[in-house]
């Protein structure tokens, strides 16, 4: 089998690959870049296996491999979903030498397959008539010819610790996609050239606070997922996220909220005038590429002011995100200028996202990392801003999973006057039994009657349960218990 | 990291969850930041200058029309109400750096954020204009002057302080500089669409003068021409003559011709003997070929009067006929009240020749 981060980083590549299809032409670099890296991949990974095919497969409107599911791949494979929904197919199986030109064909049969095939034969007579042959279908998931392994009954999936099986986060996983979406198309549109609908980007922001209206948490799980794609989509609306979440802890009037949340999900978009090789390079940036990088900042400045529908605030977000508070950073800015604190806002949100997400380069850094390497960046940020994010997300960022001193496992609800003290829910007996969603229990650790404390920021990995459930693998960022942060 | 905020590091930072002495070190830190965002008071009470920040250097980027556009509506969008001193700061720092730049894009730029502007109390805009215009400066003065003048033209009620001061800076301006800025402004939008507030002649503004004067010289056919003699019509300035501007039914070269005189000279107060002597010609036409039935009008004894007052000495034999003359022998050709003016005005003329000026 291909090991777990492999395997993600492929099957985002191939959902970026169907995604850039719908959103641009055939030859464009981003697409053609998509095929030709998720067969050498693919090419690689199976060698290095010794393996001679590579079998995703589509279970409950989620990508599943080799019985996991792949959380972060689903949430930016929205559009290969619904193309295997369209081919009435339970997946694709990929054989290890995949041509390119096929891929490419299957990319483009993703964009003009406008309807659904009647039968899983019609969709094989398709793929045959467009010659992709070194791509197999299989049947949905439950028929006996399924290529992959059956799952147990969902019934017999423990509640807590699976993801799909866990109906919070199954709300979440459309919205997010949502946002997604909403970041791709204008990334999209600004690349050709045409006008950016900042409205539609509000749109997914009332989708997300009318969502979130009991909290961030549930879908703050879904930013730990990486999706290989950090300089466009995920890091955007991965800051946008968090940007709501800040706008939130401060009380933001709704209004002022959704439009913090448009600017995070909007702020990147001069990035798609860049060149896509200065994107696909691999390596460092020399001098005047990096330049050419820095204009992305006005330029999408540029972009989102010519939008009928853009305000000043998303307008000043894209242009002063990388301006920093002691008037370094870029573009430059006259001597006369300030930056708005809905920006400064972003900016630490910004940094932080880029910390403590994974790359494909470095794994997630700790909250507490984080902070790190942002206090000791002096003149970076505005002090305000950068307490406003430490008092949202705290040590232990909503969503995420901790260990408590008692053993117990929680999800982190909200951070905490305190950022070593957060609002949890129990989620797990100091056993490591998992928890009815009925027994769920909220608990402040501020409270010091609990007597108890978080000692450890867990990250979740989800599995997809064999019929033999295997426990969650919790690999994890330990913290050490910090100094006046026990009890 | 010195070029921006750090977005993906180089190396991971070490020691932080293993040193106890830099975790105490954070934590102090972090425990002394947190206190900041207590509230979102700064939020709350920072104004919109950034943004107007950023509004302002696109403008100085040299945008299209669809970015300028964009940049206009936000501006719009994002004053109105009362403005911070930070925000007039920004406002007029970002002004003084845009008038510095190529004209074309003073004049395209510059009146998105008067326009705006005017959403704002009248004291914003004064403010404005007041802290942008450097009369000392002959090129700043010639950058904003049409812009200045535009506002004047449009109706802003500025308070006295302001209105003295900004039209103090527009009659600085004079020579080519003046002819320059004119036409410029003939393209904003008070000229360009004649709409321009009763407001603008009185009480007379000697300064708006030269502004009139220029715009008159640039076109013939111009609907400013009828604009102005009807404001004048309104609103004559102060000198005798002046009354020769009621004598006009309608622009044309003649009205054209007075009018430029009179402003060219900024005659508020006070009119040279030439133009006296202009207006004397001009009423003295008219009322010889004054039909019977107007002879009633309100200007008529004014106009009369004047003609003494001017000493305008051609006028001699016609101020006779007004005070004497009889139809029958029996019933006067002049009303009355033209008849005393004339008698009046008879009266002056005796006392000799104006002293010229």
């Amino acid at each position: 089998m291909i090991a777990e981060s492999s395997s993600d980083e492929l099957v985002t590549t191939l959902a970026n690959g169907v995604s850039h299809r719908a959103l641009y032409y055939a030859e464009h670099p981003q697409v053609a870049g998509a095929a030709t890296e998720f067969c050498s991949k693919l090419t690689r990974l199976l060698h290095s296996a010794k393996e001679g095919s590579f079998f995703v497969s589509v279970i409950d409107d989620h990508l599943v491999y080799d019985h996991r599911f792949l959380v972060g791949p689903t949430l930016l494979g929205r559009r290969l979903l619904d193309f295997a929904g369209f081919l009435c197919c339970g997946g694709f199986r990929f054989d290890c030498y995949l041509p390119t030109e096929q891929l490419l064909a299957f990319f483009d049969l993703s964009y003009e397959l406008r309807e659904p095939v009647r039968s899983l034969d019609e969709a094989r007579g398709l793929f045959k008539a467009r010659g992709i042959t070194s791509i197999a279908l299989s049947p949905p998931h439950g028929h006996p010819d399924f290529f992959g392994t059956h799952l147990v009954d969902k019934a017999e999936v423990p509640e807590a610790g699976n993801v799909p099986s866990d109906p919070e986060l199954q709300a979440v996983i459309p919205l997010y996609q949502t946002l997604v979406e909403a970041v791709e198309v204008a990334h999209s549109r600004a690349s050709f050239g045409h006008e950016i609908d900042v409205d539609e980007a509000r749109t997914a922001a009332e989708k997300l606070l009318a969502s979130t209206a009991a909290g961030f948490q549930d879908i703050l799980r879904l930013v730990q997922y990486p999706d290989y794609e950090s300089y466009t989509t995920g890091h955007s609306v991965r800051v946008g996220l968090l940007a709501a979440v800040v706008g939130s802890q401060l009380k933001f009037e709704r209004d002022l909220l959704i439009e913090t949340c448009a600017a995070g999900l909007l702020y990147d978009v001069g990035k798609a005038k860049i060149p896509t090789p200065i994107w696909l390079k691999a390596g460092a940036l020399d001098e005047e590429e990096r330049r050419a990088v820095e204009t992305h900042s006005l330029i999408g400045a540029q972009l989102l002011v010519e939008s009928h529908s853009s305000s000043s605030l998303i307008v000043d977000a894209a242009l002063a995100h990388h301006c920093r508070f002691d008037g370094k950073g870029y573009p430059d800015r006259p001597a006369w200028c300030t930056t708005s604190p809905i920006t400064e806002i972003l900016s630490v949100c910004e940094v932080f996202e880029a910390l403590t997400a994974p790359r494909p380069h470095k794994p997630a850094w700790s909250p507490l990392k984080a902070y790190q390497v942002m206090l000791s960046d002096e003149g970076a940020f505005e002090p305000r801003a950068l307490a406003a994010v430490v008092r949202s997300f705290g040590f232990f960022p909503p969503g995420s999973s901790v260990r408590l001193s008692d053993n117990r496992r929680a999800l982190v609800l909200s951070a905490g006057a305190d950022p070593a003290l957060p609002r949890v829910q129990i989620r797990q007996t100091p056993e490591g039994d998992y928890l009815p969603t009925r027994e769920w229990r909220e608990l402040d650790i501020a409270d010091r009657s609990t007597g108890v404390y978080v000692s450890e920021l867990l990250s979740e990995t989800v599995v997809v349960p064999d019929p033999e459930p295997a426990l969650p693998n919790v690999s994890q960022v330990s913290l050490p218990q910090l100094p006046g942060l026990s009890h | 990291m010195t070029s921006g905020p750090a977005t993906e590091p180089d190396a991971e930072p070490t020691g932080v969850d293993r040193d106890p002495d830099a975790l105490l070190r954070l934590r102090r830190n972090l425990d002394a930041l947190v206190p900041l965002s207590v509230s979102s008071e700064f939020i709350r009470h920072q104004d919109r200058s950034g943004r107007l920040s950023t509004l302002l250097q696109l403008l100085l980027e040299y945008p299209g029309p669809k970015a300028l556009a964009g940049i206009g509506d936000n501006l719009t969008r994002s004053l109105g109400g009362e403005l911070t001193e930070r925000e007039q700061q920004v406002l007029a720092e970002g002004a003084r750096a845009l008038l510095k730049c190529e004209i074309v894009l003073i004049d395209r730029s510059l009146p998105l954020i008067l326009t705006a502007l005017r959403a704002s109390p009248v004291q914003c805009l004064a403010t404005f204009l007041l802290s942008t215009c450097n009369p000392s400066s002959t090129d700043n003065l010639e950058a904003i002057w049409p812009h200045v003048v535009n506002e004047f033209l449009l109706g802003a009620d500025f308070d006295a302080h302001a209105t003295t001061q900004l039209l103090g800076c527009i009659d600085r301006l004079r020579g080519a500089s003046l002819e320059r800025a004119s036409a410029r402004l003939a393209e904003l939008e008070a000229v360009r669409t004649s709409r321009i507030a009763n407001d603008v002649f009185f009480p007379p503004r000697r300064e708006l003068y030269g502004a009139f004067g220029e715009l008159l010289k640039l076109s013939e056919t111009s609907p400013l021409g009828p604009r102005l003699l009807r404001g004048f019509q309104a609103h004559p300035p102060f000198w005798p003559g002046a009354v020769a501007l009621a004598t006009f039914h309608r622009f044309g070269p003649t009205s054209r011709g007075f009018l430029m005189h009179m402003l060219r000279e900024r005659a508020v107060d006070k009119a040279s003997y030439g133009l006296q002597q202009l207006a004397g010609r001009i009423i003295l036409g008219t009322i010889e070929k004054l039909p019977e039935g107007l002879r009633r009008q309100a200007w008529v004894p004014e106009a009369i009067e004047t003609l003494g007052l001017i000493r305008f000495a051609p006028a001699l034999d016609t101020l006779k006929k007004i005070a004497k003359e009889k139809r029958h022998l029996v019933n006067y050709v002049w009303p009355t009240n033209c008849r005393k003016s004339a008698t009046v005005a008879l009266e002056d003329l005796a006392q000799g020749p104006p002293v010229e000026e």
